[in-house]
């Protein structure tokens, strides 16, 4: 009985044996890596429980962040983190036996040298894209500029140089059919009178320096002002874990940055600049025609951070720019032959121009719990431009600058679980100083103004000078409301300028749902606003030549769409927009005042007053856009070697309308009125809408990355989009004025008066336009550093893109004049082949 | 005359109301001009046309290349018309003038403008004659009304929309 009772002892403890031996050979051992993307090192020291269906098993992470550990078998585990401030949770699938598996605790990826852009969803969904710089600072056909890779994203676009009628765009981008000139460009929340230099490829802040950059396309959150286009956030670093410089040389200019943590860490000091040498580079190959110096150009960022303990921040910004530009035709060149003599068209007219600005900021940043924030600017900016002309009888020299001084203060409060609240206001005391002369088109629907014309100008030279004070408030508040998967966020803003005591209010908000279930989840979102921006700095308001009446620039925008993540690493997003312009400022030349003074200072002491005083300009114009975007994005995992790129399409269209009374449209136009009628006739403008002058149907760019090994680095992109409008030339004058200067005729190009026709303002289009850039990329890394070489060639395909059509008014009307101009990414060697264009350079990184 | 009065207080309703709810400046011009419009008298070219050659007629009759009292109303007509007609009404009814007016002149400029037009030639005639300077010969007196600044000026106001000098 023994013996037997002895066997079925042994028979279960031999089954139990076996039990735990097959348990022990069937586990799944592996490696895993605690890792923070944001240190960038492996998390040490903690203390890992991975949670099976039966059991909690714990690990510890040893100094570089790795822990040994079973599970039963393959799947999906819960990691549960403990830390000294609480307990995270994070799952992982264990793939394979003996995997090595990375478990990031962060979602700040930082892969060196990779290049991805991707949609922020922390913040609104709504027409919202965020690019890190450091994430795109290689992308090609960019030039090395990270603002240059907005231009990859929906609805953005650079237009060509000098497109449009209003004297073209450089360096500017358009935003969802909106004017170049109405976004905002703000630097930590700090204005910046210009993105770009005079080259319009450089940008004003250095690259190094840039820590993301936000692009708001539509409708954007209450704390920002002033655009009726889109807001480009751009935001710095603010700390440093070791001194760090670079410096990086190409064909352009050089930028030199250093940064360095301060006082044991707790301060943090970044300094950068930018000095462009086109002039010396280019300037000196003699390709450039005497009389021509190329845009020479600085700009430098400096900050500096003190932190007094986690609750006080003090921080100091100088931001600066300046450029200019200068061209002197010489007069009577002697030969009279416009093919050898390349600024015949243009002898004896000299231009030198120059703008700047200079930004500085004091800071004081209190955070006295993870539940609220409180932060107080004192500013004090100052833009500036200069310029002088003189080509015919145009004639302007004038200095402007509209310096403030201004105190700003912007709260985060979460009162609750479920609401957060922004809130903000400011004050400015504005100086707008002009001194001198400007020029101005006597009739704004004069499509071909000649400066020779001297019997019937049509210019006429405007004293401008003005000196005012002015004072400006503004406060806005943004609930955000968080109900589960369900956002909704309200705000409103008011803007008051007591320059013509006006204010503009606008309620704005937007809502998201994100669902769960399908994919990796689906996100529904949509948002409207209304939006204002004053022209600070536009001889639209003077008081001498302009209207001091003129309002705030107006826009309501709409706009919604659907976030689908597919993948961790694929999503999709669609968004449908709409904007509807109001208020817009045209050149009006019948709005007036019922008498003042006679705005001729010339004849003010014979005749001092004067009656229906022009006041010049009008809010009179109108506009919208509407379109469609679409995002499709494969992105890398961080410190992979995987491939990485997007798609984003944009259909949109664009119109305006500058409701004045417009004699093209008026049968009756030959027939001559006197002044009392002429001002009812334009109380009934006959304008129509015509195509935006930078409206473009389609819009397509895709990006392509891959870091093939540690030391090279490759990426491409291709980009389409169809040609922005132009009025073809039709004709030219007869050649009716000659250049006083070298005797030369000047062909006054003539274009339609026929709105019927297909000639008209803005019918035309060119070729669209497409091409194909690379980089690539080597590193060589050294103990102190690395050296980064690039070459980037645009256009490889070597396409002849057209800009636009260019009229050479020293030759009459033929068929080869005009003829199309093309971009400058096609370089043409002297046996006449053609090569794409090209950009080498060499970054020393320490 | 009733219709206008009311309309005249329509506007001045109007522009109260719209500086007290602070309307734009567009909308405040617009409703200067509409009111100003409504002021105006209905433009009479043929009246300003007869009052323009009776200026000129006053003054002309006692230059110094013309015999006293030979000027009249009948002669100018006839020797303006060759022949023709013997009336300033007539005269200005078929697009004559004290000097030649171009072809399509009353198609090609409305009402107001040859109003005004006349006017200024008018108020030439009328400042030379208050201020004695009428004995001079006529051909340099007619020739006077195109070199004269204060005549191009009044002109310049008659078609330009803005900035007129009183």
């Amino acid at each position: 009985m023994k013996s037997i009772t002895t066997y079925k002892r042994n028979w279960f403890l031999f089954l139990f044996i076996l039990l735990t031996l097959s348990s022990e050979i069937s586990a799944v051992a592996f490696r895993g890596r605690l890792f923070s993307r944001v240190k960038n090192q492996g998390e040490a020291g903690l203390t890992v429980v991975i949670v099976t269906p039966t059991s909690k098993i714990p690990a510890q992470t040893d100094a570089e962040g790795y822990f040994d550990a079973e599970v039963p078998s393959l799947g999906n585990y819960t990691f549960r983190i403990l830390r000294t401030t609480g307990i995270q949770e994070l799952e992982k699938s264990i793939t394979a036996d003996g995997e090595v598996v990375t478990i990031y605790t962060d979602k700040t990826p930082k892969p060196k040298g990779g290049i991805d852009v991707e949609g922020q969803k922390d913040k609104t969904i709504l027409s919202r894209y965020k690019v890190r710089y450091d994430e795109i600072k290689r992308m090609p056909g960019t030039l090395g500029e990270a603002l240059n890779a907005l231009q990859t994203l929906p609805g953005v676009f650079a237009p060509p140089p000098f497109a449009g009628n209003n004297g073209g765009c450089f360096g500017g981008i358009v935003i969802r059919g909106a004017d170049c000139r109405t976004n905002t460009y703000l630097y930590d929340d700090l204005p910046i009178y210009y993105a770009y230099h005079f080259d319009g490829i450089n940008s004003v802040i250095h690259n190094d320096l840039i820590k993301t950059i936000d692009i708001y396309t539509g409708a954007y959150p209450a704390n920002f002002n002033n655009a009726t286009g889109g807001v480009v956030e751009i935001e710095s670093n603010e700390a440093a874990k070791k001194a760090t410089g670079s410096f990086n040389m190409s064909f352009l200019l050089g930028q030199a940055m250093y940064q360095t943590p301060l006082f044991n860490g707790k301060g943090y000091l970044a300094a950068g600049g930018k000095v462009g040498y086109l002039d010396k580079t280019l300037g000196s190959t003699g390709l450039v025609p005497d009389g021509i110096r190329l845009p020479q150009y600085n700009s430098s960022n400096v900050k500096f951070i003190y932190n007094f303990n986690s609750q006080h921040q003090m921080s100091f910004t100088s931001l600066t720019a300046l450029d200019g530009f200068v061209l002197k035709a010489p007069g009577g060149f002697g030969s009279n032959d416009p093919t050898k003599e390349p600024l015949a068209a243009v002898a004896g007219a000299s231009v030198s121009a120059g703008q700047g600005y200079r930004t500085m900021a004091l800071r004081y940043t209190w955070t006295p719990s993870t539940k609220f924030s409180n932060r107080i600017t004192l500013i004090n900016y100052e833009p500036f431009n200069n310029t002088n002309v003189q080509f015919g009888s145009i004639q302007a020299t004038f200095r402007a600058s509209a310096p403030y001084t201004g105190v700003r203060q912007d709260l985060v409060w979460n009162p609750a679980s479920f609401l957060k609240i922004d809130a903000g206001t400011e004050g400015r005391v504005i100086n707008y100083n002009i001194t001198g002369f400007s020029v101005r088109l006597k009739d704004p629907n004069n499509q071909s103004p000649n400066p020779y014309d001297l019997t019937n100008p049509a210019f006429e030279k405007a004293d401008i000078t003005q000196q005012t004070k002015s004072n400006y408030f503004n406060a806005y508040t943004t609930f955000h409301f968080t109900f589960g998967n369900f956002k909704f966020e309200p705000g409103i803003r008011h803007d008051y300028i007591d320059y013509g005591k006006q204010g503009a209010t606008g309620p704005r908000a937007t809502i998201s749902y994100k669902v769960d279930g399908f994919l990796k989840g689906t996100t529904f979102f949509g948002g409207a606003g209304d939006y204002a921006r004053f022209p600070y700095f536009d001889q639209a308001i003077s008081r001498e030549s302009g209207n001091p009446n003129i309002q705030f620039e107006k826009a309501r925008k709409y706009g919604g769409g659907i976030d689908q993540q597919i993948t961790e690493e694929w999503s999709v997003k669609g968004e449908l927009f709409k904007q509807e312009f109001t208020s817009q400022i045209v050149n009006d030349p019948y709005i007036s005042e019922a008498y003042g003074l006679n705005p001729d200072k010339y004849q003010r002491l014979q005749r001092p007053v004067v009656t229906n005083r022009a006041l010049n300009y009008s809010n009179s114009g109108t506009g919208w856009s509407h379109g469609y975007e679409l995002y499709i994005k494969k992105a890398n995992r961080p410190n992979s070697k995987d491939w990485f790129g997007w798609i984003s399409y944009t259909w949109s269209q664009s119109f305006r309308n500058n409701n004045i009374y417009n004699a093209d449209y008026d049968p009756n136009k030959n027939r001559i009125l006197s002044g009392d009628e002429q001002r009812l006739r334009a109380l009934y403008p006959n304008s129509r809408e015509t195509i935006f002058d930078y409206d473009i149907t389609q819009l397509l760019s895709v990006v392509y990355g891959w870091r093939l090994t540690e030391e090279y680095q490759i990426g491409g992109r291709w980009f389409y989009r169809t040609a922005t409008p132009y009025t073809p030339v039709i004709g030219d004058d007869g050649g009716q004025f000659k250049n006083p200067y070298n005797n030369q005729i000047y062909w006054n190009p003539r274009y339609s008066d026929n709105p019927y026709s297909n000639n008209y303002t803005n019918s035309r289009r060119q070729a669209p336009y497409h091409r194909f850039d690379i980089r690539i990329d080597k590193f060589l890394s050294y103990e102190w550093g690395y050296v980064n070489l690039y070459l980037e060639i645009i256009n490889m395909y070597v396409r002849k893109n057209i800009n636009g059509e260019s009229f050479s008014t020293t030759a009459p009307y033929s068929k080869r004049n005009p003829e199309p101009q093309n971009d400058f990414f096609t370089l043409q060697l002297p046996n006449g082949m053609l090569i794409p264009f090209f950009n080498v350079g060499m970054e020393v990184r320490f | 005359m009733f219709f206008k009065i009311t309309l005249i207080f329509i506007f001045l309703f109007q522009i109260s109301c719209a500086n007290k709810n602070e309307k734009s400046y567009q909308d405040l011009y617009a409703l200067r001009i509409l009111l100003e419009t409504a002021t105006k008298a209905k433009p009479n070219p043929q009246a300003a046309c007869i009052d323009a050659m009776r200026s000129e007629e006053a003054c002309i009759a006692t230059a110094s290349d013309v015999l006293a009292g030979t000027l009249t109303e009948t002669n100018l007509s006839l020797t303006l018309s060759t022949g023709k007609f013997t009336t300033y009404s007539d005269l200005c009814a078929n697009n004559l003038y004290m000097y030649p007016l171009p072809t399509n002149y009353v198609t090609n400029n409305s009402d107001a403008i040859r109003e005004c037009f006349f006017k200024c030639d008018s108020s030439y005639w009328k400042t030379r004659k208050n201020l004695n300077i009428c004995s001079g010969t006529s051909t340099v007196m007619l020739s006077g009304i195109g070199n004269d600044s204060g005549t191009s000026n009044c002109r310049r106001n008659c078609f330009s929309s803005t900035n007129n000098t009183p």
